[in-house]
Parts: structure tokens; C-alpha cells; sequence
């Protein structure tokens, strides 16, 4: 048994002209809670359809419980459960309904655990699907996903919609799928809370590229944040490798740095600051100046403008 | 008497040392007893709604350290042999923490005199906790 | 399985419902207009147009929910082959469908076959136009089902591969002789609409993967790509404002005239000449619109020909021959007494039971029967049957005469009689006879193998005179000149028999030949044939013309491809080459392989242009990009560039990239 249960190589796809997935490389550790962060439309969806073998993609493969995507023997999709994005049901069938519909095709059908997620999610099962709210229709289809014991959970943005309290209600099933051993989910969202809640590894895709993979503390460590502090106004930014986000404030510079290196440093105290100080960066901050995009893909407001952004904001 | 703990999501501290720097005050302050059961990864994990890994991961960094110790098939203990650190360690430790201390003063302009009283009023004051903490039960 | 497909009968039940509810309002408006004909009326009204609609509504309302690729993986991603869910799919919706037509249709029928409902006597092929359209359903449904989970480019490409249903379609009714070539051709559309759909299905609409697919939807797209070039075809004749014909009368005397008629924008006129060319003055300035000059000419109705000569598809184009027509089981008589005298029953020839029916209109009861030993009461047995099928069923329902190979009979049913007025001789066979001149005094000409005889319709004969025509390669037209009651015969050939010949032939009284004139054939002028020639010679897909005669292709699109040869196949071999040079380049373009480059040029030499069209929409269009290693334009979708053969170049590094652990994310190459 492989210690990852997907891997991909050189994966791609284009869609017509444009490039939605470039060359990624990406490998989930069996057991781990994986999250899927990245901006909308960077590529999460595509990927993982690519990976459950349900998009051909342009070029590269994957591996998903050491079976090749694109040809999954109907054994092995048992062993994943799919939430796809914006809880897809059947409206016009009952709760109930879905139940005997969706667990006639798995070999394992966990009853018990099917209605525990609906009480979670307070969904009475007599209510057809349609008539349901958009939490308690992600009740549903998070406990036709979770019923069948699943070795691997792939959740395509499942809190997309859902009040806080669905959510919560969310999360909880989340934490209590992983009272069997070894198993392994994956999940998109946009809410970074999610993520630092449950996500012990994350990847980051950057329009299109695969940017980071690596445990959430270790993503959290290598984003730092630094204020440098100048006599007068500070000098122009450029050329310091790593340098992911700079905003001048009086005589003072916010930089946002990731993979510090000893010559990052050097780089910094070479700019000739009264005073460099680190200051700690919360998990949101650090991942909206990773993707707000580098100081060679995002152009800074012109001097005099950042000035008056600035006085504004002090 | 249950441990209460709670996280925020969006600190600049992360979910696993919240988790540990609660646990070390409780015990600091006597809220946990040596001796005390602490609650199992799982349950903790589905109390606060978080990833078991980092409950482990938070019991692991405390057992390291001493605070908690791990009973083979029983649990996880508060521990009744406080560890030593070193002194390099221990060194190093209030050392990170004065830097912040002193900066934040100065940046925040407080004198050197209104600096060393707010710090022996804090000294003062946890004295204090520590009393009743130790007369309550 | 089963599951999958409970669920899509359940899900699509009320469509089911909804398309029954339909035909069954059809069903009982049709019956309230009680007309003799009602199963091939019903046919006609209402289910030629219904049941491919039926098809459709099933085919897009059962597909609609996988449209949204999360929905679709919701279907797809379960244990269980993507094939089966599809199968399942497509048991559901067809059963639905067909049910739902099936069962109205049958209770029509049913409801037809009992006595006293209808004027008419019932036979087991009324029920073959129902049944095809029936069939005719489930080609629509698969259509619906590509149209609506294919992901095109716009909606013009998005509805072509209806082309193949619509052309199969309109090739049954039109074309097929019998039932079962109509099924024939049905079931393989249904199969390369099931090829096509599940390709589509499999894919969620990219439709870019698997060779039989491909191919099933490019044969679905090919007609419909083609149907779209004839309508732009078309299109140019919008601005076509004026034109010239010429054509042949017969005068009152029994001259030809040659006729010239010109239309410039709304303006007609017309000019007349006679066989030498010389303008005639008498005929200056007449406007053939107006209704007081429609007897100026002699005005040609009946005719006389062998119809079983008549070669397919002329018998199912013209002549109403094929399963979808009545006439080859019942014709209704429409003219079987004398002038002024009104007949209070409805008439039917039965070619089954080779008897005429007679029945009353409001009770819908079988009076009796006429058959030639006279009229027989109720549902008894008639002394005496017709012999065979009539020699003129195509023109016997508004004719009195009924001819037989042995036999010809003048119809009086207000006598509730046939009167026989000529007997064949056992030498030379009757091929047909029809009634000609005014329906006050009208005559019978009866055309034989050799002889052509000429009779009142009491029998009396009039004249016998060798046929001057094969009935077999030609067909006499005939006509009573209002001067002197001479007997004009205008004959052509039958198309696809015979050589072109024109001949005008009258006879006197006594039968003597008064004059025969060859007619030269006219030439076709400036008009717009000479353009509909060219644009759909410049369509026309050259892979066919070998096994299409050139009168079928003249007869069929109306144009004139045999006048103008070199027009036709000079246009068709023209735009084939320019097809060839449009694939190598679109071949080029989208980067094919050798093979597959000279495969679809080939394809595209037989196929014309629809091909190319096909060829656009089976595959996807690939993007270019500026290759970094050589600075030329690179097929992005191809992982070596197609300029110096570099590998696509990884992203770049920006310096954020944090990974860990490292191993696992370099796999071995």
C-alpha cells in the first residue's frame, strides 16, 4: 500500500483556450484531513474531477487508491465518497428515498451513520429534497457521501452556501468521519477558518499552478510578516526574492515575506531600516497576501497613491 | 471540575498551541490537578470541532515538555513530576518573552518605571491566583 | 441497475404522462372530425409532427439535470459502469416514450377497426403510418438527449445532429415503399443516436473521446450540416428577381405553341410562337394570370401509363405507393355518378377485398358492396369479386372508370352498378384507361400493350388504333379538342425510363392519325434552375452522385443537372477539391496525425462541404501559444511543441513555492 492515495503527475487540462491545471504534481498522505485552497477558478474542481476520473485530462495521470483515475474499477469508487459541488440531489425524492436509492449500490452501508449526520444537520427525513434547506440538503448529500464507509472523502467546497450553523454542523461530521482509522479526506472551501479547524496538510493552487503543498503549520511558518522601519520615506521594493505583499505606511514598510532565507535577510538589512521586527500574521492574512499575487504579477499602487491609501488607514 | 478550552479561529496563534498555552495556565494556576485525566484526543477534538491531529499534536508538544504525561492504555495524565527545563531553555524562553514585553511598551511609550510596576502588578496578582487556587479545595 | 432504472421511470413518469396526455387530445379532436381516412389522417395532422417533438421533450427533459457537470458526477460517480447508468438511462426513457405513444395509438387503432365507427373497412396496414411514427420517436429522443448534454458553440451547431433524424425522417415518408424498410432505416438511426448519445453522456458533453462516438455523431451532424448549406443555398434565390421559361400549349385547334414566359420582379408577360419560330399575333399582350384565358389552350387532364412501371422513388414520391398512403389498401370514389346527381353514401374501393364498399355517411354502417356482378346487401357475399388491383388506382378516385388487365368497367353507383365497356384480349394486356373530355359528355381511353381504344362510357366504341406509345416508358396525356371532339395525345417519357421525346398526337373521330408533332426539346434559359444547378452542385457531396442516377437527383431536388452537366459536376468536383485543400489545412492547423490528415481529406473529397463542417464540430478546435524554446506558435494541447518538438516548459518558479516532503512530489520520471 502506497503512504498517499492520489498522486498525480505532470496532470493538465485546458479548457478550449485556456489552461485550468498546469503540470501538477500533488500527492495526499493517507490519513490526512487535506485542504484545498486555492482562488475561484484556479483549477480545485478540475483537478479533482481529473482525479476521480470523470475529465480526461489534456495530458498527465493520476493514481487515486493506487488505481489509475481514468480507469476505476467499480470496486475501488466504492471506497470514495464525492461531494460535488453544490450538494447535487434528486429533488424530487424523500430523504428516505435517497437513502434506499444510493445505498443499493455500495457493498457497506452504514445506517446508523446516515442518520446521525442528519441529526446533525436537524434534516427530517420525511421531507423531500427539493423542499430542503440549502444546509439540510448538505446534511443529505454529506450522509449519502459519509454512509458508505469511504476510505477516501473527496468534498468539493461543501460549505459552499451554508449558514454558520450548518457549517458547524459540517465540520462536526467532518471530525466525526474520522473516527475510522486511516481515513483519508479531502476538502476545497474558501473559509480559512474551516481550514485551520481541520486541515492538518493543504495545497495551494495559484491560477492554474500548484504553488504549496505542506502541512498547515509549515505553510503558517514560512509566510512571515516584517515591519521595517526608515528615517525617512522607505526606498523603492524590488528584486528581494520572496517578498509577497509591501505596503508603505508613513515611513514605515509592511512586507510580507515567504520562504525567509538567511539571504532574505541580508537582502532587508541591506535596505538600511532603523528597525526590522516580526509581527505575527494570522492564517487568513497569510494566505491573501500569498495568493494576492507576487510583486512581479501585481503592480503596487504608484507611490503618492499608496501615501494617501495609507493615510487613510492610520 | 471540567476543562473548559475554548479556540478562535483567525489568531495569529495557531489552534495547537491555543490548545497547549490554555492547558499550561489551568495547570499553572491549579485549575488541573497532577494527577487529573485530561479528556482523549477524540473527545477534545469533537468538543471543539477541530482536527484530531492537532489535539495529538498539542498532547505530543506537552508530554515533551512535561506538563502532561501519557499512561500507557489509560490516557493522558497531568503530570505530577513537574519537568525541569534547562536553564538555556528556560533562558531562552523568558527571554522571547521580555522582547515582546519591552517592544510592545516602547512602541506603546511607556517609561521604563510604568514598564517594571505593570509587570510586578502581574507578579502580584498571580501570586494571588496561585493562593486561592491552592485554598479552594 | 434496476435501480437506476426505477428511479428514471419514476423521475420522468410525469412526462411520460404529459406526452400521453397530449396524443390522447389529438387522439379524441381527430375522432370528432370522424372523417373516413382517420388513421393515415391522424398520421398526417398530428403524429408525424408529435412524436418526433414527443422524443425530443423525453430526450431533453431526462438529460436536463446532467447538464451541470457536479450533477452529472453526482450520476456517474457510484459503483457501477458509467455504460450501465447510461443503459438504465435509456431503458427508462424509451420504455416511457413508447408506452406513452404506443397505447394511445393502439386504442385508435382499435377504436378504427370496430364496425359503425367509420365509413371505412378496416385493414391491419392502417395501422403502419401509427406504428412508424411510434418508432419514429425514439431517433428524437436520442437526438434530444445529445442536444442537450453536448457542449457546443452556439446554438446553430448545438441543434445540427437533429440533421440525421430530420433526413431519416423525411426519407421514410417520402421515400420508403414499404414498412419495413421505413423500420430499417429508423432502428440504424436509433443505433448511431444511442452511439452518439452515450458518447456524449460518458463525457458530460465534451463528446471528445472514442472513435464509434465520433463517428456517430459526425453521421448525425453530416445531414444536418448539409441541410443548413442547402437552406443558405437557398437563401441566394431571395435576390434571384426575374427569370425566363418556356414551355408548350395546344391550342384549340390542336397546334403546339410554343410559349415564352418572363418575370421581371412582380411584372409577368408572356409571348407564343409557333413551331417555326413566327411570333403569333393572335396571342399579343394575353396575360395567362387572368382567369378568362384558362380555356385559350387545351387544358390536359387525364392520363394513361403502365403506373407499375412508375420506378422508385417516383411510386412513393408522386404516386402514393408506399405504406404511409391509403391508396394501395383503400381509395375513397369521389366521382362515381353522373354530373348534378348526389350520392348519399361514401364510396370506397377496398383493393383487399376488390370490391367497392358502399356506406352510409352519418351511421358509419356498411350498406353494402359493389363488385361486377352488381350490388350485394349488408355483409353478404357478393356473387362476383374485380379481378385484381385496378390498373388506375392513382387517378380512380376522381375518375368513373375502373381498369383491370382483362377488363375495363364504368362506375354508376347510384345504380349500385358497374357496367363493363371493354374486355381485354388475353394478347394485349390492358395497361389503364381513364375518362376523358367534359364530365357531360365524357369518353374512355383505354391504353393497351398495343392497342388504344377509344369508347363512350355505355360501351358504344368510338375508334381502336395502335398505341403510338410504350405505356411502359411513357405516359399519354389526353385531351378532347372543344372544335371538332378530335383525340390529342400529349406523351412524354416517364423519368428514369426513357429517352427524352415529346410527341403531340391527334386523332379524328374515325381514328384516323391527323398529325403527329415531334416537339424539340426546349432549352432551358436564364433562370434560376441554371443557379439552383450550381449552388447545389457546389454542395453536392461527390461520394454520392455514383449511386444516385441522375434523373432521381433531378427529380427529387427539382433542379437540372442533366441540361446543364458540366454546371453540376463541375461545381460538385470543384468545391471537392476545395474541400480537400480547406481539411489539410484545418488538418494542419489542429495538428492531426499523417493518417488522420489523410483520412479526413479523403472523407472530405466524398463527404463536400458538410463534411468540413462535420470535421469542425467533432473536433475541438486547439489553442496556440508562444512556445519559449523556439519563439514560434506551439498546439497547446499537445505536450511537445509542434514547431521544434521542446516539451512544454513546467511553470515557472516565483520563489513561493513551499513543498514538503520534498520526495513526494518529484515522482520518478
Amino acid at each position: 500500500m502506497s503512504d498517499y492515495v492520489i498522486q498525480t503527475h505532470h496532470l493538465t487540462r485546458y479548457f478550449g483556450r485556456k489552461k485550468v491545471v498546469h503540470d501538477m504534481n500533488l500527492a495526499v498522505p493517507r490519513g490526512s484531513i487535506f485542504g484545498f485552497l486555492g482562488r475561484n477558478g484556479s483549477g480545485k474542481t478540475t483537478s479533482l474531477r481529473m482525479i476521480l476520473g470523470l475529465l480526461r485530462p489534456t495530458w498527465g495521470s493520476s493514481t487515486i487508491l493506487g488505481h489509475d483515475s481514468q480507469n476505476l474499477p467499480a470496486e475501488v469508487r466504492a471506497r470514495i465518497g464525492y461531494l460535488a459541488e453544490g450538494h447535487p440531489v434528486y429533488g424530487w425524492m424523500r430523504v428516505k428515498d435517497a437513502k434506499a436509492f444510493q445505498s443499493q449500490f455500495y457493498p457497506k452501508w452504514n445506517d446508523e451513520l446516515f442518520d446521525s449526520v442528519l441529526e446533525f444537520f436537524r434534516v427530517d427525513s420525511k421531507n423531500r429534497a427539493k423542499n430542503l434547506s440549502r444546509g439540510e440538503r448538505a446534511g443529505l448529500c454529506l450522509a449519502m457521501t459519509l454512509a458508505p464507509e469511504p476510505d477516501l472523502l473527496i468534498l468539493d467546497d461543501p460549505a459552499i452556501g451554508l449558514d454558520p450553523v450548518a457549517r458547524r454542523s459540517l465540520l462536526e461530521s467532518m471530525v466525526y468521519a474520522t473516527r475510522k482509522a486511516d481515513r483519508t479526506i479531502i476538502f476545497s472551501s474558501h473559509l480559512l477558518s474551516d481550514i485551520e479547524r481541520m486541515a492538518d496538510h493543504i495545497a495551494v493552487l495559484d491560477y492554474s499552478v500548484l504553488r504549496a503543498q505542506c502541512s498547515l503549520e509549515t505553510f503558517r511558518s514560512c509566510v512571515q510578516q516584517f515591519v521595517l522601519t526608515f528615517a525617512d520615506s522607505p526606498p523603492e521594493m524590488r528584486g528581494i526574492r520572496g517578498v509577497i505583499q509591501c505596503i508603505p505606511r508613513g515611513n514605515q514598510l509592511r512586507l510580507t515575506l515567504v520562504n525567509v532565507t538567511d539571504e532574505t535577510r541580508n537582502a532587508l538589512r541591506a535596505l538600511g531600516a532603523m528597525g526590522v521586527e516580526e509581527i505575527p500574521i494570522n492564517l487568513e492574512d497569510a494566505f491573501v497576501s500569498y495568493l494576492g499575487g507576487s510583486l512581479e504579477t501585481v503592480k503596487l499602487p504608484e507611490k503618492s497613491e499608496a501615501k494617501v491609501l495609507a493615510g487613510g488607514v492610520s | 471540575m471540567p476543562l473548559e478550552i475554548s479556540i478562535a479561529t483567525g489568531s495569529t496563534v495557531p489552534i495547537y498551541r491555543q490548545i497547549g498555552d490554555q492547558v499550561c495556565r489551568a495547570v499553572a494556576t491549579g485549575k488541573l490537578a497532577a494527577g487529573e485525566q485530561m479528556p482523549s484526543v477524540r473527545a477534545l477534538a469533537e468538543q471543539l470541532v477541530i482536527n484530531p491531529n492537532t489535539v495529538a499534536k498539542t498532547y505530543a508538544d506537552l508530554i515533551r515538555e512535561g506538563i502532561l504525561e501519557a499512561q500507557q492504555g489509560k490516557g493522558v495524565f497531568v503530570a505530577r513530576r513537574r519537568a525541569v527545563y534547562t536553564k538555556a531553555e528556560r533562558l531562552r524562553r523568558i527571554d522571547a518573552s521580555l522582547e515582546a514585553f519591552v517592544n510592545d511598551g516602547v512602541y506603546l511609550g511607556f517609561s521604563a518605571e510604568e514598564l517594571h510596576e505593570a509587570l510586578e502588578r502581574k507578579l502580584r496578582r498571580l501570586a494571588t491566583f496561585s493562593e486561592k487556587g491552592e485554598s479552594s479545595p | 441497475m434496476m435501480g437506476l432504472f426505477l428511479r428514471e421511470l419514476r423521475e420522468n413518469l410525469k412526462w411520460g404522462a404529459v406526452i400521453f396526455g397530449i396524443l390522447v387530445v389529438m387522439l379524441v379532436h381527430e375522432i370528432r372530425e370522424t372523417t373516413p381516412m382517420f388513421l393515415f389522417q391522424l398520421s398526417m395532422e398530428y403524429t408525424i409532427f408529435f412524436t418526433p417533438l414527443a422524443g425530443l421533450l423525453m430526450g431533453v427533459m431526462q438529460s436536463l439535470f446532467e447538464t451541470r457537470p457536479d450533477n452529472w458526477a453526482f450520476v456517474v460517480h457510484r459503483p457501477v459502469d458509467r455504460v450501465q447508468i447510461f443503459i438504465a438511462k435509456c431503458a427508462a426513457g424509451l420504455l416511457l416514450l413508447y408506452a406513452a405513444l404506443l397505447v394511445p395509438s393502439l386504442l385508435a387503432c382499435a377504436w378504427a377497426a370496430r364496425a359503425g365507427n367509420l365509413a371505412m373497412p378496416f385493414q391491419g396496414r392502417m395501422m403502419l403510418p401509427l406504428l412508424s411514427d411510434v418508432l419514429n420517436a425514439g431517433c428524437y429522443y436520442f437526438v434530444g438527449i445529445v442536444l442537450t448534454l453536448r457542449r457546443a458553440r452556439w446554438l446553430g451547431s448545438r441543434l445540427m445532429p437533429l440533421g440525421l433524424a430530420l433526413a431519416a425522417s423525411a426519407a421514410v415518408v417520402m421515400f420508403a415503399a414499404t414498412f419495413w424498410q421505413a423500420v430499417v432505416v429508423m432502428l440504424i438511426v436509433q443505433s448511431i443516436g444511442a452511439v452518439a448519445a452515450w458518447g456524449v453522456f460518458a463525457t458530460n458533453g465534451a463528446a471528445d473521446e472514442g472513435a464509434p462516438a465520433r463517428f456517430a455523431l459526425g453521421t448525425m451532424i453530416w445531414p444536418g450540416a448539409w441541410a443548413v448549406l442547402m437552406f443558405i443555398s437557398g437563401l441566394g434565390e431571395m435576390f434571384y428577381s426575374g427569370g425566363q421559361w418556356q414551355y408548350y400549349q395546344v391550342d384549340r385547334d390542336g397546334n403546339p405553341v410554343k410559349a415564352t414566359q418572363t418575370q421581371q420582379g412582380s411584372e409577368w408577360s408572356w409571348s407564343f410562337a409557333d413551331m417555326n419560330g413566327q411570333p403569333l399575333a393572335k396571342y399579343q399582350n394575353v396575360d395567362m394570370n387572368d382567369p378568362a384565358n384558362k380555356d385559350l389552350f387545351v387544358r390536359f387532364g387525364s392520363y394513361v401509363v403502365n403506373e407499375v412501371a412508375a420506378p422508385w422513388p417516383l411510386n412513393t414520391l408522386y404516386e402514393g405507393d408506399g405504406y404511409r398512403s391509403a391508396r394501395p389498401g383503400v381509395v375513397r370514389l369521389n366521382n362515381v355518378a353522373p354530373p348534378g346527381v348526389r350520392l348519399r353514401q361514401v364510396a370506397i374501393y377496398n383493393v383487399e377485398d376488390r370490391l367497392i364498399d358502399l356506406y352510409d355517411p352519418l351511421t358509419h354502417a356498411r350498406i353494402g358492396t359493389v363488385g361486377p356482378a352488381g350490388f350485394a346487401t349488408g355483409e353478404s357475399e357478393p356473387a362476383a369479386r374485380f379481378p385484381e388491383t385496378p390498373r388506375n388506382l392513382s387517378a380512380l378516385n376522381g375518375s368513373h372508370v375502373l381498369a383491370f388487365d382483362s377488363a375495363v368497367y364504368w362506375i354508376e353507383l347510384d345504380q349500385r352498378r358497374v357496367l363493363e365497356v371493354f374486355q381485354g384480349d388475353e394478347n394485349d394486356p390492358i395497361y389503364s384507361a381513364a375518362e376523358v373530355g367534359p364530365p357531360t359528355d365524357p369518353i374512355v381511353v383505354i391504353g393497351a400493350h398495343r392497342q388504344m381504344h377509344v369508347l363512350h362510357p355505355n360501351g358504344k366504341p368510338i375508334f381502336s388504333t395502335a398505341m403510338p406509345v410504350d405505356l411502359n416508358r411513357s405516359f399519354a396525356e389526353f385531351a378532347v379538342l372543344p372544335t371538332n371532339h378530335h383525340v390529342v395525345l400529349d406523351t412524354q417519357p416517364i423519368p428514369g425510363r426513357g429517352e427524352w421525346h415529346r410527341d403531340i398526337i391527334e386523332y379524328a373521330t374515325d381514328g384516323t392519325l391527323v398529325k403527329r408533332t415531334e416537339l424539340p426539346r426546349l432549352p432551358e434559359l436564364r433562370g434560376p434552375k441554371l443557379q439552383e444547378t450550381t449552388m447545389f452542385g457546389a454542395i453536392f457531396p461527390l461520394g454520392i452522385r455514383p449511386f444516385l442516377p441522375t434523373w432521381i437527383l433531378d427529380e427529387v431536388l427539382d433542379i437540372r443537372s442533366e441540361r446543364f452537366p458540366f454546371v453540376f459536376e463541375g461545381f460538385m468536383i470543384g468545391s471537392a477539391i476545395l474541400c480537400a485543400g480547406i481539411t489539410l489545412l484545418l488538418a494542419w492547423r489542429c495538428g492531426f496525425s499523417v493518417a488522420k490528415t489523410i483520412s479526413w481529406t479523403i472523407g472530405n473529397v466524398l463527404l463536400g462541404p458538410a463534411g468540413v463542417v462535420v470535421m469542425v464540430s467533432v473536433n475541438q478546435w486547439p489553442p496556440r501559444e508562444v512556445c519559449p524554446a523556439c519563439g514560434g506558435k506551439r498546439l497547446s494541447w499537445r505536450l511537445e511543441c509542434s514547431q521544434c518538438g521542446a516539451a512544454l516548459p513546467q511553470p515557472q518558479s516565483d520563489g513561493r513555492e513551499i513543498f514538503e516532503p520534498v520526495d513526494a512530489f518529484q515522482p520518478a520520471m
